[in-house]
């Protein structure tokens, strides 16, 4: 399953609007958003459709599970399922079991899970972990308007000019590209995204700039950004770009037409079945896409390619502002 | 007293806001703590004890309210579970800790509840008593590291 998915679902008094993009989409937020709500109109249009006095429209299949149902297991229910936005609500314990996990990995499916608790077995990007928000601006007075709101949108957040020493989740090329980057500082790497957290609190001087791969770091957000805000004697920034891949299949080093369409819309090439997530699928397209070429990337080790000064200065072209700021001052220093 | 136990540790109520809908009581919600709930998360009025106020659905009963105020409410009235703090949003954080004064509340969490100002928690898997924002988020991550060893 790729590409992207449209839902308008619609009772007399409530309109909500919203796209599902990738293979995990989580929701969570305040209480009294209206999850619960729209899981149950989902679900009654799926059991009844137009009988339920709802309308759902949408360009895909969808499944609802609410809870478990006597003598049916979740697998029973889901197993059968192919080419489906399947949302599941809260209070479903099983969606924490690796063999949840495995069934996501494999299945090929969209998945909306609605929790608070991160999914330690996914790999979900930061980019699809929405709260539901009321617009006020498209409500009326009969109808009331909700859409998906980015809960980590607000990110990157580079408002730290110090950065004395920086953590990176990668541990092969990606480190070693930003170890050459910032060369005036100490540059750590964490050997994978679970291990960051416990990473960054064994540094206990100086002032911090993570870097991860937001595409997968879905799970590890809220501790991180938990505990950088309790951490009020360092400075911690973190940058979240999709991952160290992308960076370099975006900074217009390898010029192709039809690169430049994947990024325009990567749902729409990336088959849910074959990756995971994101960062897989962009790691594997710059290995392909630069195979039997002078600047052959590996993921293992970075070919010298890609730290020479003109490549270096295409790649951070796309960096956030501030921290183009900082290695300019850098390197003036 | 707040007690959490974060991610083990305890058995704890599953689906409390089902669990509401067969058990909550009239007077539950006549309550003014409750109605004070209801208002401020909820954004809805308690005109009766069947009969809530919504600015979105319109007339609901009590079944309609949202999962957090539910598991807030039986927080605050019945004590025969552990409740899963989980269910609830950010946006319960002041009553959690407003029942949690009045009584010795016991919960189970499975993400870190955002919490701000001053307080008084114990995190029962490692029986330390936290006081501030810094102290609780460190205290369940020294919890998540326990359970992760053990």
């Amino acid at each position: 399953m790729k590409g992207r998915y449209y839902f308008r679902v619609k009772s007399k008094r409530l309109l909500f609007e919203f796209t599902i993009r990738r293979n995990i989409t989580v929701i969570k937020g305040d209480s009294a958003t209206g999850k619960t709500t729209l899981l149950h109109m989902l679900y009654e249009y799926l059991r009844v459709g137009r009988e339920s006095g709802y309308s759902v429209a949408t360009d895909s299949n969808y499944y609802v599970y609410l809870r478990h149902e006597v003598g049916r297991t979740w697998q029973d229910m889901l197993y059968p399922l192919e080419n489906t936005v399947i949302f599941i609500e809260e209070n479903n314990n099983f969606v924490f079991s690796e063999e949840f996990a495995r069934f996501v990995r494999s299945s090929g499916n969209y998945f909306v899970l609605v929790n608070r608790a991160p999914f330690n077995m996914l790999p979900y990007s930061i980019h699809e972990i929405y709260e539901i928000i009321t617009d006020g601006k498209h409500t009326n007075v009969k109808e009331s308007y909700h859409q998906f709101k980015e809960l980590y949108s607000n990110y990157p957040v580079i408002g730290n000019n110090r950065m004395d020493v920086v953590v990176t989740e990668d541990s092969n090329s990606g480190y070693q590209f930003f170890a050459h980057l910032f060369d005036q500082s100490k540059v750590i790497s964490a050997g994978g995204n679970s291990n960051v957290l416990c990473v960054i609190q064994g540094i206990q001087k100086g002032d911090m700039l993570i870097i991860v791969d937001g595409a997968a770091f879905g799970a590890m957000i809220e501790n991180c950004l938990e505990y950088f805000a309790a951490r009020l004697e360092q400075r911690i920034s973190i940058w979240m770009p999709e991952s160290f891949e992308y960076l370099v299949l975006r900074s217009g080093l390898i010029w192709s037409k039809e690169l430049f369409e994947i990024l325009e819309s990567p749902s729409d090439y990336i088959e849910a079945k074959e990756h995971e997530s994101w960062e897989r699928y962009y790691t594997q397209l710059l290995v392909s896409m630069t195979n039997d070429k002078i600047y052959k990337y590996s993921k293992k080790v970075l070919n010298e390619y890609y730290i020479q000064d003109k490549s270096v200065e295409k790649i951070t072209a796309s960096f956030p502002e501030t921290l183009k700021v900082h290695l300019r001052n850098r390197k003036e220093e | 007293m707040l007690k959490i136990w974060y991610y083990s540790g305890t058995e704890y109520m599953n689906d409390a806001p089902s669990y509401f809908d067969n058990v909550y009581e009239d007077e539950w919600i006549e309550d003014e703590l409750v109605k004070e709930m209801i208002r401020d998360v909820d954004h809805s009025v308690v005109v009766s004890a069947h009969i809530i106020e919504s600015p979105v659905l319109g007339a609901i009963t009590p079944k309609e309210l949202s999962g957090g105020v539910k598991v807030l409410i039986l927080m605050l009235k019945d004590d025969s579970f552990i409740y899963n703090l989980s269910n609830c949003g950010n946006n319960c954080a002041k009553w959690v800790l407003k029942i949690a004064g009045m009584k010795d509340l016991t919960v189970y969490l499975h993400h870190i509840f955002h919490l701000e100002g001053q307080f008084e928690i114990k995190i029962m898997n490692t029986g330390k008593i936290v006081h501030n924002q810094a102290e609780y988020v460190n205290g369940l991550l020294e919890a998540e590291a326990l359970q992760d060893e053990g």
